[in-house]
């Protein structure tokens, strides 16, 4: 069976179950302060950075904390897909959390981004900095490195200048992946 | 220390036969020379290449003698919930990294756990 030994300064004060407590702590903390204080109304819209946040934190939470979050936030029935240039948008009683959605991989940043591009002014006065933060992130997972799917499979190489070359599907050791299936939750 | 970075949280596993496992965020470009130099205390210095030196901070005290025995182990790079590569890394043991970790804000596991 394998062991996790999670280290590191941010892992130091809390055990692999404790990080699923502290961790929705942190997204409750979080949930209340966008709703409270970050919260941009556009065209009746409720648009916050929700989404790009809650993904930083669920990748540190494990699968329980994102759960969670998914019922109150999306799940529970209440995902509709508003479409803005055709991307999803997460409705809830307390509003739009456009991005939570987006947020679940970088190429669903990428959708954001190109969204973006095609939607109104107003839109885009609105969602300027969501935009800087997820453009960032992209580059950042982009450069240089190998690009797969939710499942793992390998799609393509970045190689800069907004390039992708295609490769072989890359062989991994079954060990390692299934160690990184149950890893991943605790991973950031 | 300025040619340093931190990794600051990372997971180390333990497989079935013994062998360890070390899940970091991928990083820029491929590794040369992966190699991690570390005397069985707090900290360890990962050696990705010539111009790359990562520091594990704050290695788990459950798997520090695990890891002291070790000659070898597998680094797993990932985005988000992928895996970017997996390559294996020379141990190198020491008896004492002459390093001054108090000096980039580097504490011990226990006064981190205890929140001081």
């Amino acid at each position: 069976m394998t062991k996790m030994y999670p280290s590191g300064e941010n892992c130091a004060n809390r055990t692999v179950d404790e990080s699923l407590k502290k961790g929705w702590e942190k997204v409750e903390q979080k949930v209340g302060r966008v709703v409270a204080s970050a919260g941009l109304t556009a065209g009746g819209l409720k648009v916050t950075e929700l989404g790009f946040r809650l993904n930083e934190s669920m990748v540190n939470l494990g699968n329980h904390a994102a759960d969670v979050a998914d019922k109150v936030l999306g799940g529970a029935g209440a995902i509709t897909g508003l479409g803005i240039s055709g991307v999803g948008v997460a409705m809830t009683g307390a509003g739009v959390y456009l991005g939570y959605r987006l947020a679940k991989d970088h190429r669903l940043k990428e959708k954001f981004v190109k969204a973006y591009k095609n939607s109104s002014t107003k839109i885009k006065t609105k969602v300027t900095p969501f935009v800087a933060k997820a453009k960032k992130t992209i580059e950042e997972y982009r450069e240089g490195v190998d690009i797969t799917d939710a499942k793992g499979r390998y799609t393509a190489t970045y190689v800069g200048n907004g390039k992708y070359v295609e490769q072989p599907l890359k062989k991994l050791n079954s060990n390692i992946k299934q160690m990184w299936q149950k890893l991943k939750g605790n991973v950031r | 220390m300025s040619e340093y970075t931190t990794e600051k949280s990372f997971m180390i596993a333990e497989g079935e036969a013994g062998e360890i496992y070390f899940y970091l965020k991928a990083k820029k470009d491929h590794p040369t020379t992966p190699r991690i130099i570390y005397d069985g205390k707090e900290h360890a210095i990962f050696l990705r290449n010539k111009d790359q030196k990562i520091i594990l901070d704050y290695i788990n005290p459950e798997v520090r003698d695990k890891l002291r025995k070790s000659k070898e182990v597998i680094i797993v790079e990932t985005i988000l919930e992928n895996i970017k590569e997996c390559y294996i890394a020379d141990m190198q043991m020491v008896d004492n990294i002459p390093l001054d970790w108090s000096k980039i804000g580097l504490s011990t596991w226990e006064k981190v756990a205890l929140g001081k």
